[in-house]
């Protein structure tokens, strides 16, 4: 009996460790909310013209379905709609010759500018998809740093990027002008808020656990279809 | 092994994959914006297609899958240890859950060539679960509560 209720305990010893572990580690992986000390980089303004040529496209230009996708790296929606519609549109009818595909970055939040110059660094090598796909990814390793263009740079790396060159370009900010063009672009047409997706000129609204990637869909076999 | 040490154990070994799915599930729905890793390539596994199931989440089917096996074995602590419906219901649960798991685990090999470590670790508590489960033993004409 004594035996019995020894063990009884102990087993609830280890219940007890493993919910108070396991919570503390989900807690844990919250992290801080405290937004992070950046390096400090221009703000939109001044004399940058809209530019829609700021956008970065993917398929042809004669494509029936031209989906735009304004987008902030600090966005969890943003997040979330190129994890579960953006990218996968992207893999699935990117080379289909039925969709154009094109990304205005749309930095909101002063920390924003950062990772958006970034990816226009990161275009000039080719690999500015591969980079959105990694600054989403891993927003949580480079939010909280100080200058995160180290982090950027180690991603540079990973995707087999010139580094060096890579480096240079966002510690000088070379494409900040892209960038500001590219949020000029989506001021000026009274966008406020991201995501915000245009399917052929027209605002869509995402909408579904899916983030919006059956509707998308659809509209992108519509139009090919000639409907 | 006895009954109870079964059941015991697979209390444990289910709240740690509960605590495991939970956590790619809260990834998922954005409270994450990064999985700690190691060396595997948890972001490409989870941000892909394969990473939903019917419309929703994979972890959020793990999740209640994992709490599913959680009651059940506590039930089975209880008056109802050893009965046929508990030794059934613990049988479907315990081979339905491997069985998707592997499904899983071949998309992530054979599919997207790449391998999420929290998967590898809810694959390896699902085998755990099954063979403390043990399954087989719904199949003979009267479970024994035995071990």
């Amino acid at each position: 009996m004594a035996k019995a209720n020894g063990s009884g305990k102990g087993f609830f010893i280890l219940i007890a460790i493993v919910v108070a572990v396991g919570g503390y580690l989900l807690v844990r992986a919250g992290g801080s909310p405290e937004a992070p000390e950046l390096a400090p980089v221009a703000l939109s303004g001044g004399d940058v013209a809209a530019d829609m040529s700021s956008g970065t496209a993917l398929g042809p230009e004669d494509a029936p379905a031209v989906i735009m996708e304004f987008a902030d790296f600090l966005c969890p929606h943003c997040r979330q709609f190129n994890a579960l519609s953006g990218k996968l549109l992207r893999q699935n009818y990117g080379s289909s010759g039925d969709m154009r595909w094109i990304s205005f970055d749309f930095p909101l939040w002063p920390e924003s500018w950062a990772p958006a110059i970034a990816a226009q660094c990161a275009k000039r090598q080719g690999k500015y998809w591969e980079m959105k796909d990694l600054l989403y990814a891993r927003v949580d390793s480079w939010r909280r740093e100080s200058n995160p263009n180290r982090k950027f740079v180690d991603y540079a790396r990973d995707l087999g990027m010139d580094a060096d060159a890579f480096k240079s370009c966002v510690d000088g900010q070379e494409t900040l002008a892209a960038v500001q063009a590219s949020k000029a672009y989506g001021e000026s047409l009274g966008i406020s808020s991201t995501p915000t997706i245009y399917f052929n000129g027209e605002p869509y609204t995402l909408t579904g656990p899916d983030y919006g990637y059956g509707g998308l869909e659809e509209r992108i076999k519509a139009a090919a279809a000639g409907e | 092994m006895s009954f109870e040490t079964r059941m015991r154990g697979m209390v444990l070994v289910s709240l740690v994959g509960l605590f495991v799915a939970v956590y790619l599930l809260l990834y998922h729905l954005g409270y994450y914006g990064s999985l700690v890793c190691g060396s595997g390539s948890c972001e490409v596994v989870q941000s892909s297609e394969y990473a939903r199931f019917l419309g929703r989440p994979v972890p959020l089917w793990g999740s209640l899958w994992y709490g599913g096996m959680l009651v059940l074995a506590f039930v089975g602590l209880g008056p109802a240890g050893g009965t046929r419906w508990l030794t059934s219901l613990l049988a479907v649960g315990a081979t339905g859950g491997l069985l998707f798991s592997a499904y899983l685990t071949a998309i992530e090999l054979l599919v997207l060539h790449a391998v999420c470590t929290w998967c590898v670790t809810s694959a390896i508590l699902t085998v755990l679960i099954f063979v403390l489960a043990t399954p087989w033993r719904a199949l003979r004409p009267e479970a024994s509560p035995g071990g």
